[in-house]
């Protein structure tokens, strides 16, 4: 089952292409990151993939079928939406309260046990506090929705890393325990590794990566050698980004993992920070699932 | 830091007469409801304190037994009881009938914009129900409740009002009729409907409270001014020509003059006229001319509209020059809608603002389930 599936999805918001063209089939079970630099129509998915927004052109579903925004998919689907808006003038007894009569599951004890990890009490107005411990609230009250999908806005863009920390860790621990699809958006590139089994790379509202993240660091590597052959090296190689120094170059490239270096080039791994950058930088690489790009469409840009 | 949060894990929530939608509604409108509840109930205080007041009154000077209130035995009460009572059940009912406006703009106007302004809205669409059901069970829970409080005031406005019925009934155009009835209660459905749409379009609550302002005001003026005359031709009357004790009528107003019959104390005066023989109304140069043709000084009372009192055998202008004017082949005429219509007008104007209300409500439910974020 996939935990979404668009075909051709595209939003456009008065002249704005938000989205322009997207196929994707994320899988489900898995914690897939959802990067891309600002704007890049991160937001504009998510809010697709839980029926905030509904398609110009394409078509999306979620968790094998439904139609995001269809009742069976708003009760199987969680989502915690970017700056966590919860309301602020109520307590967090009565924002619990609010998700139990707004809700049709809800799982008063299990909320009430993510939340008791926070040592805030419940009686504090949402509105006094902080960003990292109304970003805890919003992730206990969609937990407390067992939900089969977790969608997650930026949901440690405003977090300092002791909060981001201790977010993804509970994160993580319900996903461990519950086996929930996850699927968030960040903008942060690094510690991704760490949270992240599946990526989405978006850019000017285009799907440029998606992948498993074994699998895309299995088959992209680092070549380093002369800059003199550095034209020569690229010819034979998929290269996302090059790095040109005086003496020196390296490519990122897409490669099979049996394949041998050019003579006098030396191969590394690379990790997902580089690679995500790699591609970003590039604009207009992509490695995507399914039938192999063209070579033109791999080109270096130095 | 406080650990009691330990002490409330897997407690069952309480749970109180409310649940689901209508729980949400409740807690997170009733500052709303509550202020409605406290501006009308503060209003219905004064309504009472004074009505008793009123209501007494009346009974004292014997008003309520003294037969026809317009023949010379309740002459003298009846003036006493106009000069201390009759200011605020004129003006009051003009202020009150802007009270459905106000409900409509602090509890119809925030309802989706404050959740589309703070960002809410992916929180409360989100939860498990869809927007639809969501909106849908706002708007019914929210317009019951002020519905049926409009009606509430109205009621208490209709007792307060009670002595006044017989005297100037509450046929006239921005007075009693706008508060008695049902018009106060569907105007406020409407103003809710609006403020709702008119968030949902607008998205920002300031704005969207001001639209919803300027577009009720416009359509009550609207239907006070356009709609309404229309409901009924209004009843015509021509004083006999010669007719000694016709009530008559002569108005100044800012140099142009008038004069014709007078309507039922009851009725709604909609036009007063003096034609000639053949039908043709003359026009106020035409009426100041009769005025010196007869020898009555038209230069008197100008400024102010003066409304001289239709008091039969006093002598003056009032009552000589319009039985010159009969003398002369010329009648008298006035045209009025009769306290009779009441319910009818009531009926037509309400209906019209339900209509009102529902096409807002639909568009509002439409607006929310196709195209949002």
């Amino acid at each position: 089952m996939n935990a979404i599936e668009t075909r051709s999805l595209s939003k456009r918001y008065g002249r704005t292409r938000a989205l322009d063209g997207c196929t994707l089939a994320i899988p489900a079970e898995r914690v897939v990151a959802l990067v891309g630099p600002n704007g890049a129509g991160k937001t504009t998915l998510l809010h697709l993939a839980v029926g905030l927004a509904s398609p110009t052109d394409g078509s999306i579903t979620v968790l094998g079928g439904a139609l995001p925004g269809s009742n069976d998919a708003l009760q199987r689907i969680g989502f915690v939406a970017q700056d966590t808006p919860l309301y602020k003038n109520l307590s967090i007894a009565d924002t619990l309260r609010l998700v139990a009569n707004l809700s049709a599951s809800w799982d008063e004890a299990s909320a009430r046990t993510h939340l008791s990890r926070l040592e805030i009490p419940l009686d504090r107005k949402v509105g006094q506090l902080s960003g990292g411990q109304q970003a805890q609230v919003s992730l206990a009250v969609a937990l407390g929705r067992h939900p089969e999908l977790l969608v997650l806005d930026e949901p440690v863009a405003r977090l300092d890393p002791l909060a981001r920390h201790d977010f993804m860790a509970i994160l993580m621990a319900a996903v461990a325990e519950e086996g929930i699809s996850v699927l968030f958006s960040s903008h942060v590139v690094s510690e991704l590794e760490r949270v992240c089994d599946y990526l989405v790379v978006l850019n000017h509202g285009k799907v440029q990566v998606a992948g498993d993240v074994e699998e895309l660091l299995e088959s992209h590597r680092i070549f380093t050698g002369p800059t003199a052959d550095a034209a020569a090296a690229a010819a034979s190689l998929l290269v996302v980004q090059a790095q040109q120094g005086d003496r020196q170059t390296s490519l990122l490239a897409r490669t099979a993992p049996e394949f041998t270096p050019p003579e006098g080039w030396a191969v590394g791994p690379t990790n997902l920070e580089e690679l995500v950058l790699a591609y970003l930088r590039s604009g207009t690489a992509t490695s995507l699932p399914g039938p192999r790009p063209s070579n033109s469409e791999m080109r270096a840009s130095a | 830091m406080s650990v009691t949060t330990l002490e409330f894990t897997g407690r069952p929530a309480r749970r109180g007469v409310l649940r689901g939608l209508p729980w949400v509604t409740w807690r997170q409108h009733r500052f709303a409801l509550g202020g409605a509840l406290l501006v009308l109930g503060g209003l219905g205080a004064f309504l009472v304190i004074n009505g008793l007041a009123m209501h007494h009154a009346f009974h004292r000077y014997g008003l309520a037994t003294c037969g026809d209130l317009f023949s010379g035995a309740c002459h003298v009460q009846l003036d006493l009881f106009q000069q201390h009572y009759r200011g605020p059940a004129e003006t009051l009912p003009t202020f009150l009938m802007l009270l459905p406006g106000l409900l409509g703009l602090f509890v119809g106007a925030p309802l989706v914009a404050r959740e589309l302004e703070s960002g809410t809205y992916r929180f409360a669409w989100t939860q498990g129900r869809s927007r639809v059901r969501w909106i849908v069970a706002k708007l019914v829970i929210l317009a019951t409740v002020l519905t049926v409080l409009a009606i509430g005031f109205s009621l208490l406005f209709t007792w307060w009002y009670g002595p006044w019925l017989s005297i100037m009934g509450r046929m006239n155009p921005a007075q009693a009729y706008e508060v008695s009835g049902i018009v106060f209660a569907a105007r406020t459905l409407f103003a809710f409907m609006l403020g709702a749409l008119a968030g949902t379009l607008i998205r920002r609550t300031v704005p969207a409270m001001a639209a919803t302002a300027v577009l009720w005001l416009a359509v009550v003026l609207l239907s006070m001014f356009g709609l309404r005359p229309l409901i009924e031709t209004p009843v015509t009357h021509l004083a006999a020509t010669g007719a000694a004790r016709t009530p008559l009528a002569i108005e100044f107003s800012n140099g142009t003059a008038s004069v014709g019959t007078v309507a039922p104390q009851t009725a709604w005066e909609v036009a007063r006229w003096t034609q000639d023989a053949s039908g043709h109304h003359l026009t106020s140069p035409q009426i100041t001319d009769l005025l010196k043709q007869a020898n009555f000084d038209p230069g008197l009372p100008t400024g102010g509209p003066a409304r001289a009192a239709p008091v039969p055998g006093s002598g003056g202008p009032s009552d000589t020059f319009p039985t010159w004017l009969t003398q002369h082949g010329y009648q008298l005429g006035v045209s009025y809608q009769p306290a009779s219509r009441f319910w009818h007008f009531q009926g037509v104007e309400a209906a019209a603002y339900v209509l009102l209300a529902l096409l807002c409500g639909a568009a509002t439910i439409g607006w929310i389930r196709r195209r949002t974020a």
